[in-house]
C-alpha cells in the first residue's frame, strides 16, 4: 500500500491505540477490559501496522523469534506467579494469603499479583494475536 | 518428596506440563533437537510418578480437595483428587511418555521442520496437561475449559501433517469437536442455572433435595452433556470423524488421540454424571439404559466396520470406536462391577490401542506399506514390532495373562449380576470380532513368505517404547492388584459406596 493519507494517519494514531491498549492490561483490575481486551488492542495496533507499512517492515521492528520469546515468556509468567504461593507456603496462585501486600484500593496498584498477572497474559495475547495474522499472511504468500 | 510438593502435586502436575510446552518454542534453535524432546519425555516421566504418588496417597489415605488461590469452594476453583484422579493420572503418564519417546526418534522428518516439530511438543504437552485437568478438576467450568484445551490442541496434532487428506480429516474434527464443546457448556449452563453452583459437590447437594421439581430440564441438561461428550468421545453413532482423524494423522497422533484423548471425555462424563448429578439420579432416569445399549451397539458395528478395513491404521481407529463401546457399557451397567471394568478399560485399552498404532506405524514407516494384505511376511523382518503386536492383539482380545482380560471379566460380572444376558453375548461376541480383525495381522505377517528381505528392525528407541507399553499390557494382566484396587475403589467412590482397600 502506497498510499500517503494512510500511511500519515495510522502514524498518528498507532502509538495512541497501543497507549490504550497498556492502559486497558494495567487497569484490568480496576476498571472494565483485562489483560484479555487490553492485549487484543495492542495487537491489533501491530497487525494495523504491518498492514499499513508492510510485513516486511514489521519483522524488523519485532522479529518472529522475539515474538515467540513473548509468547513464552507470557505464558511462563503465569505459572511461576501462581508458583510465588506455593513458595510461601500456600497454595497455587495465592495473593493476600501468601503475604503479598495489596496497595492501597482504588490505585494503580491495588491487587498484589493481579496486576503481574494481566502483564503476562496481556503480552501472550498480544503476541499470540499477531503470531497468528502473520501465520495467515504468510500462508498467502507462499 | 518434600512437604511443599507433595501438598501441592495435583495443581504442579498440570502447571509443570504447561509450562514445559512454552518453553518447547524456546528450544527450536537449539544445536540437538533430540534434547528438547527428551526434556518433553522427562517431564511427562515426572508426571507419571506424580500420578503414581497421588493414587498411592488417595488409595491409602482417601479422596482430598485442594482450594486454588486458597478460595474454598463454591467461590474457588477446587480440585477434587480421587481414586478417579489417581486412575487417569497413572494412565496417562504410563501411556504419554512412551507414544513421545517413539515419537522422538524422527518427529522432525514427519511433521516438516524443527519449528514444526517444536510446536507439536508444545501442543502435545498441552493436551496431556489438559487431560491430567480433567482428571484432577472438581469444577465444572474448570472442565469446559480444559475440554476446550483438549480438542484443540487435540485436533491440531491431526494437522501436524501438512497434506490434503489429514487437513480435511481435521477439519471435519473440528467441526463435530467445537458442536460437541457447544453441547458441553449448554449441559453446564442447565445445572448452573438449576443449582447456582458450578463446584460438583455443591450440585450435588443442591440437586439431591431439589431435582424433583425440573426433572425435564435436568433430563435435557444432561442429554446435553451426554451429546457432546458423546460426539468427543466417539460414542457409536457419533464417531463419523474418528476413523479419518485416527488414521490420516501422524502415527504418535493417532496413538495419543485413540489411547488417551477419547477417555479425557469419558471422565469427564462420569464425573460429571456420577460426581455431580449422583448416582441415584442418574440410575432414575433412562440414561443409562441408552448408554448400555449404545455401547453394545458401538461394540458390534466398530468391530464389524474394522473387518472392512484393509488398511492397517483404519482398521486400528473402528477397533476404538468398537472397544469406547466396552466403556459406555460399563457406565451404562452402573454397578460396581461394571464401572470397575469402565476403569480397568481405560487403562487397559490406553495402553494397548497406543503400543498397536504405535507397531503399526513403526511397519509402515520400515516397509512403506499401508495395507494388511500387502504385509506378507513382515514378520521375519521385524519380529520384536510383530512381536509386541502379538502381545497388544491378545489384550485386545480379552485373552488370560493380559491387561484385556481382567476389564472384560469384570464387564461380564457386572452383566451378570445385572442379568443382562444381552449384554454377556455382546461382550463375548465382540471378543470374537476382535480376534477375528486383529488375527489375520498376524497370520499375514508370520505365516505368508515375503519377497524382499531388505526391511531391517525399527531404531532401539522406539523398540524400547513398545516394549515398555507391551511390559505395562501384561504387568496389569498378570499383578492387577494395585490397579484393580484402585478402580473398585474409583467406582465405589462414584456409586457413594465405601470399598475396603
Amino acid at each position: 500500500m502506497r498510499d500517503f493519507v494512510l500511511k500519515r494517519v495510522v502514524a498518528l494514531v498507532l502509538p495512541f491505540v497501543t497507549m490504550l491498549g497498556l492502559y486497558v492490561i494495567f487497569h484490568g483490575h480496576l476498571s472494565p477490559g483485562g489483560s484479555f481486551s487490553g492485549g487484543i488492542i495492542t495487537g491489533l495496533s501491530m497487525i494495523a501496522f504491518s498492514l499499513v507499512f508492510g510485513l516486511d517492515r514489521s519483522q524488523e521492528k519485532i522479529s518472529e523469534r522475539m515474538m515467540t520469546l513473548i509468547e513464552s515468556f507470557g505464558a511462563l509468567w503465569y505459572g511461576a506467579m501462581g508458583l510465588v504461593g506455593i513458595l510461601r507456603g500456600t497454595s497455587f496462585l495465592m495473593n493476600k494469603g501468601a503475604g503479598i501486600p495489596l496497595g492501597e484500593p482504588g490505585k494503580l496498584y491495588s491487587g498484589g499479583l493481579i496486576l503481574l498477572i494481566t502483564l503476562g497474559v496481556g503480552l501472550k495475547v498480544a503476541s499470540t494475536m499477531v503470531t497468528l495474522f502473520v501465520s495467515l499472511m504468510e500462508e498467502e504468500e507462499e | 518428596m518434600p512437604v511443599v510438593i507433595s501438598e501441592n502435586l495435583a495443581v504442579l502436575i498440570v502447571v509443570a506440563l504447561l509450562s514445559a510446552g512454552y518453553v518447547m518454542p524456546l528450544l527450536k534453535k537449539i544445536k540437538r533437537f533430540r534434547v528438547a524432546e527428551f526434556f518433553a519425555v522427562f517431564v511427562l516421566g515426572l508426571a507419571l510418578s506424580g500420578g503414581l504418588y497421588l493414587a498411592r496417597e488417595v488409595l491409602h489415605n482417601g479422596a482430598f480437595t485442594y482450594a486454588v488461590g486458597g478460595w474454598s469452594a463454591p467461590w474457588g476453583i477446587e480440585l477434587a483428587v480421587d481414586s478417579v484422579s489417581g486412575l487417569f493420572l497413572i494412565t496417562i503418564g504410563l501411556v504419554a511418555a512412551p507414544i513421545l519417546l517413539w515419537a522422538s526418534v524422527d518427529l522432525v522428518r514427519e511433521v516438516g521442520s524443527r519449528a514444526r516439530a517444536a510446536w507439536y511438543l508444545t501442543l502435545y504437552l498441552l493436551l496431556v496437561a489438559a487431560l491430567s485437568g480433567l482428571a484432577v478438576t472438581g469444577d465444572l467450568f474448570n472442565v469446559y475449559v480444559m475440554v476446550e484445551v483438549a480438542t484443540i490442541a487435540s485436533c491440531a496434532i491431526v494437522a501436524a501433517r501438512s497434506n490434503a487428506v489429514s487437513v480435511e480429516a481435521t477439519f471435519k474434527y473440528l467441526m463435530l469437536a467445537t458442536i460437541g464443546s457447544g453441547f458441553v457448556l449448554l449441559g453446564i449452563g442447565f445445572l448452573f442455572v438449576l443449582t447456582g453452583n458450578l463446584n460438583m459437590n455443591f450440585i450435588f447437594q443442591e440437586l439431591s433435595t431439589s431435582w424433583q421439581n425440573y426433572p425435564t430440564a435436568l433430563w435435557v441438561g444432561l442429554s446435553f452433556f451426554m451429546v457432546g461428550f458423546g460426539v468427543k468421545s466417539a460414542l457409536f453413532p457419533l464417531h463419523v470423524w474418528l476413523p479419518d482423524a485416527h488414521s490420516s494423522a501422524i502415527t504418535p497422533s493417532s496413538a495419543m488421540l485413540s489411547s488417551l484423548a477419547v477417555k479425557g471425555y469419558i471422565i469427564a462424563l462420569l464425573k460429571v454424571f456420577y460426581i455431580a448429578v449422583g448416582p441415584e439420579i442418574i440410575t432414575n432416569l433412562p440414561i443409562t439404559d441408552i448408554m448400555t445399549l449404545l455401547g453394545m451397539l458401538a461394540i458390534v458395528a466398530g468391530a464389524l466396520f474394522a473387518l472392512a478395513q484393509d488398511e492397517l491404521k483404519r482398521r486400528l481407529a473402528f477397533s476404538t470406536v468398537s472397544q469406547v463401546g466396552y466403556i459406555f457399557l460399563g457406565i451404562g451397567l452402573g454397578n460396581i462391577h461394571g464401572l470397575t471394568g469402565t476403569f480397568m478399560h481405560i487403562i487397559s485399552h490406553g495402553a494397548t490401542k497406543a503400543l498397536l498404532f504405535l507397531a503399526a506405524g513403526a511397519i509402515i514407516k520400515q516397509t512403506g506399506k499401508t495395507r494388511i494384505s500387502e504385509m506378507a511376511g513382515v514378520g521375519f523382518e521385524m519380529p520384536v514390532t510383530l512381536g509386541v503386536f502379538a502381545v497388544g492383539s491378545l489384550s485386545m482380545i480379552g485373552i488370560p495373562l493380559f491387561s484385556g482380560f481382567v476389564s472384560k471379566w469384570q464387564l461380564l460380572l457386572g452383566s451378570l449380576v445385572n442379568r443382562n444376558f444381552l449384554a454377556v453375548i455382546v461382550l463375548v461376541g465382540g471378543s470374537l470380532l476382535a480376534a477375528a480383525y486383529l488375527l489375520p495381522v498376524l497370520r499375514t505377517a508370520f505365516f505368508e513368505r515375503s519377497q524382499d528381505r531388505t526391511v531391517k528392525e525399527v531404531p532401539y528407541v522406539q523398540l524400547v517404547a513398545m516394549l515398555f507399553l507391551a511390559v505395562v499390557i501384561i504387568m496389569v494382566g498378570t499383578f492387577p492388584s494395585f490397579v484393580l484396587q484402585l478402580a473398585k475403589q474409583a467406582a465405589g467412590t462414584l456409586l457413594g459406596l465405601e470399598v475396603l482397600p
